[in-house]
């Protein structure tokens, strides 16, 4: 991920340009760097079309009845190309209509990749602060277990749970949260010992605050901006990821729709129609744009440190 | 006597082309309703060998205008208006590419911060070395060597097995002599220099200083110094800029300006000097605070603290004028130095 | 009782590993404070100056326990503070206070003015509105407008934000402040503000001061007695008229000559040459031992050989 490979990037924003966007300005104000960013308002903006759209999703395949929309076999109406009359998006070779098949695809994969995030998150934080927080051989051991993790293949992870639960959603989620947190845990382990060092963590110290009270005070607020950046990459990473694994027939099975899934699919039928496998695939390239510009946009307001020129 | 000149042409009087030109610099930061100038319209020039101080008050626009000079300033400023020539070529002109070339290797720079320029998850080896490989090809062991040598000639004692320690691992003052063998190491042709020596004790910052005057005396190294420490700037600086408010408000070599100040600004710089040899029982401040940035008057900026304000300095803006040679400043009503 | 220093140092040492094997054992040391001893009486400000990397920062730390020494004790006010518990740390902690070196760091850019000010005051015993009123005191102490309550770190300018931290250490209401180089960050006009409320307020509430410095000329201004460290230890020590006019080890002499020549003023102090400073310490028996200056009883000096002499002279 070289968006966190900080060691290229300018070594100092102006200490006016830290503080530029702390808390305390107005929200205008606070957004001011975000907005002047277009590829961020770009990618706000998609991002948030993609939630509604796997909102949307979501509730086709939950609310009773309403998968009908996905899931009906019209066998005479097989492969249309998108604008035929009643399919905006087309159908596939079992005559499925694409649109809703697109917004359910859409909400499996943003949802397994904040599922992921979230799990991932949750172990990555705990483990990075712990090895960050208290130095030493425990942060030895914790740090060599994240780099042993951090070096696993998604994929081999993946065949593993695989074969060990079954093919299918919460196989990936755990195969992938089992390597993504090592991730978390790197950048949050730097972050605590960087805010550690910090001054006015040691001067909280000198004023006899406790430990708990630093943490909950200090550390948590000032690593959430990071943290929030670090999730919406992730989340693409993840997306992504489930993408692959669901291509190669190891992801979400039949009949839950997965946009990997469709890609594969829609491979064998790409001289007829090949709109039904280059639609997923645009899905997929658009929910990882929006994700990783909005991130980009987020890291400018939280934290300018990263920020490059 | 006085004479408007473009404030551009008061260089060090050389003549030959200067290493760096910054012409009429507006860096300005957006705002809600409306920019502000950090920097207004600044105009310097550093010669090949020379040493340039740029001091003044906190927040008056030298980081700032070190930063644009590298384009390396925060995504909510911009450069708005004028030119930086850096061996003739405009450097605003240039696209990201050319400009990281040229960053680091042949113009680098010593950030204010030490702490938020160093990455605290990474040895300061690492980090010397990483500049080295970037900017030229050496094997790793080379590079190792190269940058216990840089942080040798720093003063930092058994530099090699220091290699492996952690910047936090460092003092303050430590610290600041990495950041300076960051800089160094490539052999710059300009050096940006942003408070380099505000940690160190005298013996150290000599030491600096006289490395310094040494890469200059033997590779011709232009400096580029922003200090508070009038002390440093007296030692080693050609020239000097006094900036205010985001204006240079008063340049010239710096043996007349500190023996014969003009600007009531800078007077009361070095008016609030502490002395060596003397206990004083109050040091001298100057009254009041630096305007707003968004709340600058239209005359003159400093004129709610000035001894000297006269009626015409809260209605006009006073220009930069060459007083005598090579020395210019921004006031009406400028008066001999009294201590 | 109160002719019993404030702080007394007793052969403080600390060495950290900057080297460590895969199970955290350290195979090098830095020693950072090496065998140092002190006193402060109250209501004086002793001054630390010394080489950078010395080891003055981490004795400020030591002192006030925000790291522990690898050996020695430390006394403050009576307590044994190496030995105190939890209780009589808080006690301690409330007694004895640190302005830091850098006021953009050492402020929580997420905190408003008044939650750092009121951080270090107990939670109990004040009601809110009391707590709000000493706040507003404490600013108006330091000299801050009011509305700076309100306001978040980088809304100040570097001297605010210096008195900001000045207000917290006050908060607490302390009787001895470390100042780790608590100018050195700001320009010369604001750093004559900082250094003029430091002596107002220590002659208004009787505060006792560590100051640490690296500038000369402050120290000069700020100082009744002045300690000087070298690789950890101190070479130098006594009544700062004494030491500036009349500087014996060669490491304080090298430092009071490479002040920038336009800082010092009038006329430089004048230097022994290295006989006249061995005779000046008498008869060394340890080496490295501190020992009377003749003639003057509280100004002690380590005692340096040839080697040192070279070492440090030879530099300039
Ligand atoms: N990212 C930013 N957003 C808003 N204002 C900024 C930003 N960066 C700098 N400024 C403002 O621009 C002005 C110039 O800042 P600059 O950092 O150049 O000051 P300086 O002269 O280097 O001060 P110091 O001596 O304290 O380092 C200041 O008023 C500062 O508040
Ligand atoms: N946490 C640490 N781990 C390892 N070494 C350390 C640590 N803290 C300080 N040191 C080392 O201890 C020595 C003394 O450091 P200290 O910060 O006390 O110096 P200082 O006198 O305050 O210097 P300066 O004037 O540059 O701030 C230095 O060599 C430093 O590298
Ligand atoms: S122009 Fe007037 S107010 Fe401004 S510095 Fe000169 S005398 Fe003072
Ligand atoms: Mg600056
Ligand atoms: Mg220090």
């Amino acid at each position: 991920m070289t968006a966190f490979d900080s060691s290229s990037l300018p070594p100092e924003a102006p200490i006016e340009a830290v503080v530029a966007v702390a808390p305390g300005l107005t929200w205008g104000e606070r957004l001011a760097p975000f907005l002047a960013n277009k590829l961020a308002v770009l990618g706000a903006f998609l991002t948030f079309f993609f939630l509604v759209v796997a909102c949307i999703g979501a509730a086709i395949m939950f609310v009773p009845g309403w998968s009908d929309l996905y899931i009906d076999q019209r066998l005479r109406e097989t492969l249309l190309r998108p604008l035929s009359p009643g399919f905006p998006l087309g159908t596939d070779q079992f005559g499925r209509d694409m649109m809703w098949r697109i917004a359910a695809g859409t909400a499996v994969s943003l949802f397994t990749g904040l599922a992921v995030t979230i799990i991932s998150m949750f172990f990555g934080m705990i483990l990075g602060a712990l090895a960050g927080y208290a130095g030493g051989i425990v942060d030895r051991v914790i740090s060599a277990f994240i780099d042993l993790v951090w070096g696993f293949p998604v994929i081999l992870v993946a065949v593993i749970f695989v074969g060990a639960l079954k093919p299918g959603l919460t196989a990936v989620i755990l195969a992938i949260s089992v390597v993504n947190w090592a991730g978390f845990a790197r950048i949050v382990r730097a972050q605590v010992i960087s805010l550690k060092e910090r001054a006015f963590i040691e001067a909280a110290r000198a004023l006899g605050v406790p430990s708990w009270k630093i943490i909950v005070r200090h550390l948590v607020p000032n690593m959430l901006g990071t943290s929030l950046v670090m999730a919406s990459y992730y989340i693409a990473v993840t997306v992504i990821a489930e993408a692959g694994l669901a291509f190669i027939g190891l992801g979400a099975q039949p009949p839950t729709p997965s946009l990997g899934q469709m890609i594969s699919e829609g491979r064998n039928f790409l001289y007829v129609n090949p709109w039904v496998a280059i639609l997923p695939g645009m899905t997929i390239a658009l929910i990882v744009l929006g994700l990783n510009t909005l991130g980009d946009g987020l890291r400018d307001i939280f934290d300018p440190h990263l920020r490059r020129s | 006597m006085t004479a408007m000149v473009p404030t551009a042409d008061i260089d060090s009087g050389s003549g030959t082309a200067p290493l760096l030109q910054v012409r009429d610099l507006v860096t300005s930061i957006k705002g809600r309703k409306s920019d502000v100038a950090a920097v207004d319209h600044v105009s310097f020039s550093v010669s090949r060998g020379e040493i340039f101080g740029v001091v003044g008050e906190s927040g008056c626009g030298k980081s700032m205008t070190a930063l644009s000079i590298l384009r390396l300033i925060p995504v909510n400023a911009a450069i708005t208006g004028g030119a930086i020539l850096f061996d003739g070529v405009d450097l605003t002109t240039l696209n990201e590419r050319a400009m990281r070339s040229i960053r680091g290797n042949r113009i680098s720079m010593v950030f204010q911060e030490p702490m938020t320029a160093l990455d605290p998850s990474f040895t300061v080896g690492t980090q010397i070395t990483e500049v080295i490989h970037a900017h030229s090809n050496v094997s790793k062991a080379e590079a190792r060597e190269r940058a216990a040598q840089m942080l040798d000639r720093l003063g930092i004692t058994n530099a090699a097995s220091r290699l492996d320690s952690y910047p936090h691992q460092f003092s303050g003052g430590m610290r600041q002599r990495v950041m300076m063998a960051l800089a160094l190491v490539m052999n710059p042709q300009l050096l940006i220099a942003d408070e380099p020596t505000t940690a160190l004790d005298v013996t150290i910052q000599a030491q600096i200083l006289d490395l310094i005057a040494e890469l200059r005396r033997d590779m011709g190294l232009s400096v580029l110094l922003i200090t508070h420490n009038l002390g440093v700037v007296h030692e080693i600086a050609d020239r000097v800029a006094v900036m205010y408010a985001g204006e240079v408000v008063e340049i010239g070599p710096v043996q007349q300006i500190f023996a014969n100040p003009q600007h009531p600004y800078t007077q009361g710089l070095l008016r609030s000097m502490p002395y060596l040899t003397d206990r004083q029982d109050r040091l001298y401040v100057i009254p009041g605070r630096v305007p707003e940035l968004r709340a600058m008057p239209s005359g003159c900026r400093f004129a709610a603290r000035c001894r000297n304000r006269i009626p015409i300095c809260t209605q006009r803006h006073p220009q930069l004028v060459e007083n005598e040679p090579r020395h210019a400043l921004r006031c009406f009503n400028p008066t001999p130095y009294v201590d | 009782m109160s002719t019993e220093p404030l702080l007394t140092v007793n052969n403080l040492v600390k060495r950290f590993p900057v080297a460590t094997d895969f199970f955290g054992r350290s195979t090098a040391f830095v020693s950072a404070v090496d065998d140092v001893s002190l006193q402060v009486q109250r209501g004086e400000t002793l001054a630390l100056v010394g080489e950078s990397g010395s080891g003055k920062s981490t004795l400020a730390r030591l002192v006030l326990r925000l790291i522990e020494p690898t050996s020695g004790s430390v006394r403050f006010d009576g307590q044994d503070v190496l030995g105190s518990n939890k209780g009589q740390m808080q006690e301690f902690r409330r007694k004895a206070q640190i302005i830091f070196q850098d006021p953009f760091e050492s402020l929580d850019p997420r905190m408003k003015g008044e939650v750092i000010v009121a951080e270090g005051m107990p939670d109990s015993g004040r009601s809110k509105s009391e707590r709000k009123a000493r706040v507003a005191e404490l600013l108006d102490l330091v000299q801050l407008p009011a509305d700076a309550a309100r306001r978040f770190p980088h809304e100040f300018s570097g001297g605010q934000r210096q008195r900001l931290s000045i207000a917290r250490a006050l908060a607490v209401d302390p009787i001895f402040v470390v100042a780790d180089e608590p100018v050195s960050a700001l320009d010369v006009s604001m750093q004559s503000q900082i250094l003029n409320l430091m002596r107002d307020l220590q002659d208004r509430l009787g505060l006792t001061y560590l100051f640490i410095s690296h500038d000369m000329s402050v120290i000069r201004h700020m100082a009744d007695r002045v300690a000087v460290m070298y690789l950890g230890q101190i070479v130098e020590i006594g009544p700062a008229v004494e030491v500036f006019s009349n500087p014996v080890h060669p490491y304080t002499q090298t430092l009071l000559s490479a002040v920038p020549s336009l800082i010092v003023g009038g006329t430089p102090p004048t230097l022994l040459d290295y006989e006249a400073a061995r005779a000046a310490i008498g008869a060394c028996t340890g080496s490295g031992s501190l020992q009377a200056v003749s003639g003057q009883p509280d100004h002690m000096v380590a005692c340096f050989g040839e080697d040192a002499w070279v070492r440090h002279r030879g530099r300039m």
